[in-house]
């Protein structure tokens, strides 16, 4: 495997099927070095499918998908020591210890492995990691999927959802981890259906609908390019009570809004910039979640 | 060094799900069989007990660690690790070999052989013979419904035949050996002059059997997605 290569992740013309008919059907993308890239979509997109695709999983696909400058379906051994893959399920063994879970995996590795104790601290586990996974609550699995990940210290990062199941503070802690890696030079693939999670980490983001790419970009250039904020209020009318969405920027052309004003029947307004969400909806017709 | 920590991680899975109690407490009804019998039974009855137990308990058992592991998603995350399938199956069957070698003696002590040292070979031969069966059918399997059947045919395969032969039938026929079940037999008995031939008979049955199993394994761990049990 090549150092230099800038371009960690590169996929051109992929199609994939489980079954006859094609279901990712064309997709292309290249992730650079050090990039943190969503994959965006609703529940069976193929975002999982994508990702066993990149990760050497799923082989039999047609066109493109090189990871470190290989071929996903040619890969030698030395292709799993530079990647991690946290999948949205755990994969854990339930009858052992968090520890003896790491320090399994971990032997499995011949370059140098991370810190376990180091590890359980950051999420919160090093209290829990003589328990057994099978008392864990689904939270403390998924960040023990998690940290499971990165215990041989890999190149580039898989991560399905990682923050699914987890409370807002652990999401926190998890996220700031994510671009803790990003910061050492990791490459990171992100899948979610969280527009939140995806805004907030994702350098670019790339939405899937049906197994096909719909847009790529920047999470901010799709906001600032696709959205336009927007006024919502509302108002009494025959004793019921009624609202209204207009946009900012052509707010003086709102004749009911001017007319309520004058009337003082205003109950509410507020404004909001698009989320994320709103312009996936916008742009692929298909309702996240 | 990676196929060492994989053996020892088989092993502390085993231990964990009390495999080994469920050894520990085999050995003592056995023994307690033993007691009851004197004589060319009581010889008979070992050996067909050293054949079976680590066989049948090898195979079994290998179905309940693979079904326990998908189950667990475990096959996932060994599939993205740098575990080779060749190094999977054989973390699975040193593990299992070793503990059915350790059993599989310590019964012998109550039987009767002409060579401990073919005997020990025989014992090893058997539980990776029966292992790599249950490898096969374990990796196809979601249930351990379909285990029990799918392991059916090579229970009255390699039982019967080598259950016949002991008592005495064909035991003199030479192509017997070809069975790999009774060339176990014939090393445990320590029949050194048979050795040659049952051992070649068993190299070839355990490569063409973890051939098979490499293929089932290597299908195994491109199908992802949990089983529950
Ligand atoms: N092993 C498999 N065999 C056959 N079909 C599969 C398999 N895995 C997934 N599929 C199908 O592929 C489609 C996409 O699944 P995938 O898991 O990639 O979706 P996803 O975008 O990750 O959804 P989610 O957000 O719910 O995780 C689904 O229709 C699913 O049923
Ligand atoms: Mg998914």
């Amino acid at each position: 495997m090549d150092k230099n290569i800038e371009n960690v992740i590169e996929v051109k013309d992929l199609y994939f099927s489980y079954t006859k008919t094609p279901f990712l059907k064309g997709i292309n993308f290249t992730v650079n070095k050090g990039e943190i890239f969503g994959f965006l979509g609703p529940s069976g997109a193929g975002k999982s499918t994508l990702q066993k695709v990149l990760t050497g999983l799923c082989t039999n696909y047609e066109g493109t998908a090189r990871i470190l400058g290989v071929d996903s379906n040619k890969h030698g051994k030395d292709f799993y020591e530079k990647i991690g893959v946290d999948f949205e399920f755990p994969s854990l063994f339930e009858k052992l210890t968090a520890r003896e879970n790491l320090d399994y995996f971990a032997s499995l590795y011949s370059g140098e492995t991370r810190d376990v104790d180091e590890l359980l601290k950051e999420v919160g586990l090093y209290e829990h990691a003589d328990k057994k996974v099978s008392d864990f609550s689904k939270g403390m699995k998924s960040r023990l999927n998690f940290i499971k990940s990165l215990v041989h210290n890999p190149e580039i990062l898989f991560l399905d959802e990682p923050t699914s199941g987890l409370d807002p503070n652990n999401a926190k802690i998890m996220k700031d981890m994510i671009m803790k890696e990003r910061e050492k030079g990791k490459t990171i693939i992100i899948t979610t259906h969280n527009m939140q999670d995806a805004t907030e980490l994702c350098d670019r983001v790339v939405f899937i609908v049906d197994g096909q790419m719909k847009a790529l970009d920047t999470p901010h250039n799709f906001i600032m390019k696709r959205g336009a904020a927007k006024v919502t209020y509302s108002y009494m009318e025959n004793g019921k009570e009624q609202s209204s969405t207009s946009v900012l920027s052509e707010l003086s052309n709102d004749m009911l809004l001017k007319e309520l004003i004058a009337e003082n029947r205003i109950i509410a307004i507020h404004s909001a910039e698009p989320t994320l969400s709103d312009i996936f909806m916008e742009l692929t017709g298909a309702q996240l979640d | 060094m990676r196929k060492v920590n994989v053996i020892k991680g088989d092993m502390l899975f085993q231990w964990k799900y009390g495999f080994y109690m469920l050894y520990l407490l085999m050995i003592i009804i056995y023994y307690v069989i033993f007691s009851f019998l004197t004589g060319n039974v009581k010889d008979t009855i070992v050996s067909i007990c050293v054949y079976s137990d680590p066989a049948a308990m090898g195979m079994f058992f290998m179905g309940a660690l693979i079904l326990l592991e998908k189950s667990q998603r475990i096959t996932n995350s060994i599939a993205i690790s740098p575990v080779t399938v060749e190094e999977y199956i054989l973390g699975k069957i040193v593990s299992v070999g070793i503990i059915s070698e350790i059993v599989g003696v310590i019964l012998m002590l109550q039987g009767h052989t002409e060579n401990y040292f073919f005997c020990a070979i025989g014992i090893f031969a058997g539980s990776v013979i029966f292992s790599l069966c249950g490898i096969i059918v374990g990796a196809k399997i979601e249930s351990l419904n379909q285990y029990i059947i799918g392991t059916l045919p090579f229970e009255i395969m390699g039982f019967v035949p080598v259950i016949l032969y002991r008592i005495g039938f064909m035991w003199d026929n030479k192509l017997m050996i070809i069975h790999p079940g009774c060339s176990v037999m014939r090393l445990i008995e320590g029949d050194t002059e048979m050795a040659v031939g049952a051992v070649a008979s068993i190299v070839i049955w355990i490569i063409l059997l973890f051939w098979i199993a490499d293929i089932s394994v290597r299908k195994m761990f491109r199908k992802s997605g949990g089983v529950k049990l």
